[in-house]
């Protein structure tokens, strides 16, 4: 799975698609902080009010203010009790609202850490979980400091004797300049540098969290100047954003597979060589858990499947 | 030189980087009014304009010259009597309806593989897929319709007939006269074919330029003819016709015909209120195409939510020319004209070399040989973009079928120059060769299909899909952006519940009009066998790919969470 962006129920899913699908290895491929933080401010009749997706809510009492806090958290966001001064705070102190993102970002990987740990920690089944580009590095120490997780970005792993996994958290440069985003050269030469570790890049899975160029699963909104999707004959235009260096290393070293994620629209498929790239997508808001299946076997890749569970 | 281009450059990466931030410091500002605070990560983009959600709406659902000049005479024939401007409206707010719950629907289940995914989810694989099976078939028979019937005997011979009139042109009459031969279609339309999966093929640019072009003569076309119908008057009409069609023949002489074929002008209408409603079934297809339009928003966020809102902007707009330009024609030429010309065209009788429609009546109304042209090619190029919409949706089911292994991969492979699914629309054209020589040489088509029934049936299913999807995927509905409830309902049940019974009464109107298509035992028989066999396929390719190690049912199944 990948791109879970903060979604609790998400993950919690993703705990359970161990037992659900059987599977003995279980690997996050990035981007598993939430982007947001939503207010929850405390009106002066002590109800409390928060906007979500667009909408105002309004909720009284212990019991429903939970139930809002879980729902914001479900869709990947962090909701954050306050009152109008505190949002005033927010609004107008950077340093502050940096803060208090960070401190909400590791507290809830560390709840997840934890429940990882209870559900899964006394299993056989491994568990990866790898930064991408949207987190901030804060959260490395958070995940590498687990008992049962491990934290495979920049490391080669061994999945079973005959399987390697290096995986990389980083992209090429978007129009957000994300935490993780570095120019081409940059990110060409961290893969060159974990390549150079493998026994045998030909039976390695890279687990690279940015799509190959021109894949056909880096395809996303072309947007303008200010962000706006560009429209074309009624349509938003959708363009490749993939990294080249990616390509490149996938041309050259023909891993047995390629996990991807990074563009949420662009579930897929597709071949370089004989390397097999998949990339899931995205439905986290939603609390869908979109996933791959894969299946190897010691000739290779067994069998695969996209999956939205 | 050199240096000053670089200078260029750094000051325009300036420019570019400081709208930019600026662009996200203002969406960012928009949203913290809000209470929300969002930080530096991917995926903050601006709200869609307005004018971008009605174009996505509107972009496939075209108020194209080929809708006013041809599905006047269909709705005056099938339902005499009827009102054009309220048969119209019935059945444009049965069709806002089902477009307002495909849309509602769309913002909960992304529609980025169409019913399959969204009546999958909701339902079950097993009808996702045969939902999207028969869709696939019917879409597939309509692409053959199109390349063959539709466009030659349609809106070529029109074109060349209306030209051959006004240039005293015998080889274009000859030529006009040549699109009922089925030996010419089927050449033609396999030319057709491959014109159309080449644009397609070749990918969007391609479809942009080709879109661009045709939209302005289209339009030019619709106001020409509306601008010629709303001048003038059946006498009007009456008078010129004559001299239109090189006397061959007149608009007494056509009333002749039909009167000594059983048509009595007195009696034949039914109530003006019975006849429009009996219309519906005619007049709602006039706005088939919305459930393109919403596949075409995929799973942006934001387009997504003002979709609603679009599709019905942009369903309005198009209700609004189209019943501006086809209640014209009955005011310009003649209500009982337009029937008995019409009946005569059923009876076999009709000997001119273009079909009964409007556009081809409306050049009687010009000696401008510039007009004529506008109008007649407006009505050639009528067809080819809902031509292209279909080429995308039966390219898009494979793709999404290929996607979770129902048939081969193979068929989601894109090609690196192009970035279009090459085998997927090879395959497409293979299968319409032979559905369009189905349509041409044999009477199966006619006899036994009934492509509007099945589309209908495709948006029943997925109405019923709507109205279960809040209480079958409570968390997924819970959390969607598409959660609209009053008094604790969900709006898209409610919604849907009124849609299903409508789309019921349509069903059955398209299957007991025999104008629409095929009717009788042997065309329900032939429907539920479509989705029979999309259920035997389903279960067979299961059974294989299980054979492999791959569960299908796994494709949609929602994981319990710890």
């Amino acid at each position: 799975m990948t791109d879970l962006h903060g979604s609790d129920i998400c993950f919690r899913k993703f705990l359970g698609a161990a037992r659900f699908y059987d599977a003995q290895v279980l690997i996050v491929g990035g981007d598993i902080t939430g982007k947001e933080i939503v207010a929850i401010i405390e009106q002066t009749d002590g109800s409390f009010k928060a906007t979500i997706q667009g909408r105002e809510r309004r909720v009284s009492g212990r019991e429903e203010l939970e139930k809002l806090e879980r729902e914001i958290a479900d869709s990947g966001s962090y909701p954050h009790r306050t009152t109008e001064s505190g949002m005033a705070v927010l609004s107008t102190d950077k340093n502050k609202l940096d803060g208090l993102f960070s401190q909400l970002m590791t507290e809830r990987i560390k709840r997840w850490m934890e429940l990882a740990e209870k559900n899964l920690g006394n299993s056989n089944i491994k568990c990866y979980i790898c930064p991408g580009n949207d987190d901030r590095f804060e959260i490395d120490t958070v995940l590498s400091a687990s008992s049962y997780v491990v934290n495979p970005d920049q490391k080669v792993v061994q999945l079973d004797e005959k399987h390697e996994m290096i995986s990389l958290g980083f992209s090429n440069i978007t129009p957000w300049k994300c935490p993780r985003d570095i120019p081409e050269d940059e990110l060409g030469s961290k893969i060159q540098t974990l390549v150079s570790k493998l026994r045998s890049p030909e039976n390695c899975i890279f687990n690279f969290h940015c799509p190959p160029l021109d894949s056909g699963l880096d395809t996303a909104p072309h947007l303008d100047e200010n962000l706006r999707p560009v429209f074309k004959a009624g349509e938003v235009e959708m363009i490749p954003v993939g990294s080249k260096s990616v390509r490149d290393a996938i041309q050259r070293y023909q891993p047995l597979l390629g996990l991807h994620g990074h563009i949420h629209e662009s579930k897929g498929f597709f071949k370089i060589g004989r390397t097999m790239c998949l990339n899931p997508g995205s439905e986290y808001s939603e609390g869908m858990l979109r996933g791959a299946l894969v299946n190897l076997h010691d000739k290779g890749l067994k069998n695969y499947m996209l999956t939205t569970g | 030189m050199i240096l000053q281009l670089e200078i260029w450059k750094a000051v325009r990466n300036c420019q570019r980087s400081y709208i930019r931030n600026k662009g996200l410091d203002n969406a960012r500002k928009t949203l913290e009014k809000k209470g929300i605070f969002v930080r530096e990560s991917s995926g903050l983009v601006r709200e869609m304009g307005a004018f971008e959600a009605f174009s996505i709406a509107a972009g496939t659902v075209n108020p194209t010259i080929w809708a006013v000049s041809a599905f006047v005479g269909f709705l005056i024939f099938v339902a005499p009597g009827a009102s054009v401007a309220t048969a119209i409206t019935f059945g444009f707010l049965v069709i806002l309806l089902s477009a307002i719950v495909y849309s509602l629907f769309g913002i909960v289940i992304p529609r980025t593989g169409g019913e399959y995914v969204t009546v999958g989810r909701a339902i079950h694989p097993a009808v996702g897929f045969a939902t999207s099976w028969v869709l696939w078939i019917f879409v597939m028979l309509t692409l053959s319709t199109c390349m063959t019937f539709v466009q030659w005997t349609l809106c070529t011979a029109p074109f060349l007939a209306m030209m051959g009139h006004r240039l005293h042109d015998a080889g274009l009459l000859s030529a006009a006269a040549s699109m009922s031969n089925p030996n010419v279609i089927m050449g033609l339309a396999l030319v057709w074919i491959t014109v159309t999966g080449l644009i397609v093929a070749f990918g969007r640019k391609w479809v942009t330029r080709v879109f661009i072009f045709l939209w302005i003569f289209m339009i030019a076309g619709v106001i020409v003819q509306a601008y010629l119908l709303a001048t003038s008057t059946p006498e009007m009409f009456k008078a010129a016709f004559s001299q239109y069609v090189g006397g061959t023949t007149s608009v007494d002489e056509i009333f002749k015909i039909a009167t000594e074929h059983g048509w009595d002008p007195n009696t034949y209408k039914m109530p003006e209120w019975t006849a429009s409603i009996a219309g519906i079934g005619v007049s709602m297809f006039l706005f088939n195409g919305f459930g393109y339009a919403i596949d075409c928003a995929g799973e942006i966020k934001n387009v997504r939510r003002n979709l609603p809102i679009a599709t019905a902007i942009g369903l309005i707009v198009v209700f609004l020319v189209d019943l501006v330009g086809m209640a014209l024609a009955p005011m310009g030429i003649g209500y009982d004209f337009l029937y008995a010309a019409q009946y005569v065209q059923s009876l076999g009788l009709w000997t001119l070399p273009s079909p009964p429609f409007i556009t081809y009546f409306a050049g009687a109304l010009t000696d401008n040989i510039f007009l004529t042209f506008i109008m007649g090619f407006s009505l050639f190029i009528a067809n080819i973009t809902p031509d292209i919409g279909m080429w995308y949706v039966l390219t898009r089911i494979m793709f999404a079928w290929s996607f979770d292994r129902v048939i081969p991969t193979a068929f989601a492979d894109v090609n690196p120059r192009f970035h279009t699914p090459t085998k997927a629309i090879v395959a497409t054209a293979i299968i319409t060769v032979f559905g369009s020589a189905l349509v041409e040489y044999t009477p199966y088509a006619y006899a036994m299909l009934n492509t509007a029934a099945g589309t209908a049936t495709v948006w029943l299913l997925a109405a019923i899909a709507a109205a279960i999807i809040p209480f079958r995927l409570k968390d997924t509905y819970e959390k969607s952006a598409g959660r609209f409830n009053i008094g604790g309902v969900p709006v898209m049940s409610v919604l849907a519940l009124i849609d299903i019974p409508l789309l019921i009464w349509a069903i059955y109107t398209a299957m007991s009009t025999p104008t629409i298509g095929a009717t009788g035992p042997l065309a329900v028989a032939i429907l539920a066998g479509a989705f029979l066999s999309g259920f035997i396929a389903y279960y067979v390719s299961k059974a294989i790919r299980k054979s492999q190690g791959i569960n299908l049912d796994l494709a949609f199944k929602e994981i319990p969470p710890v």
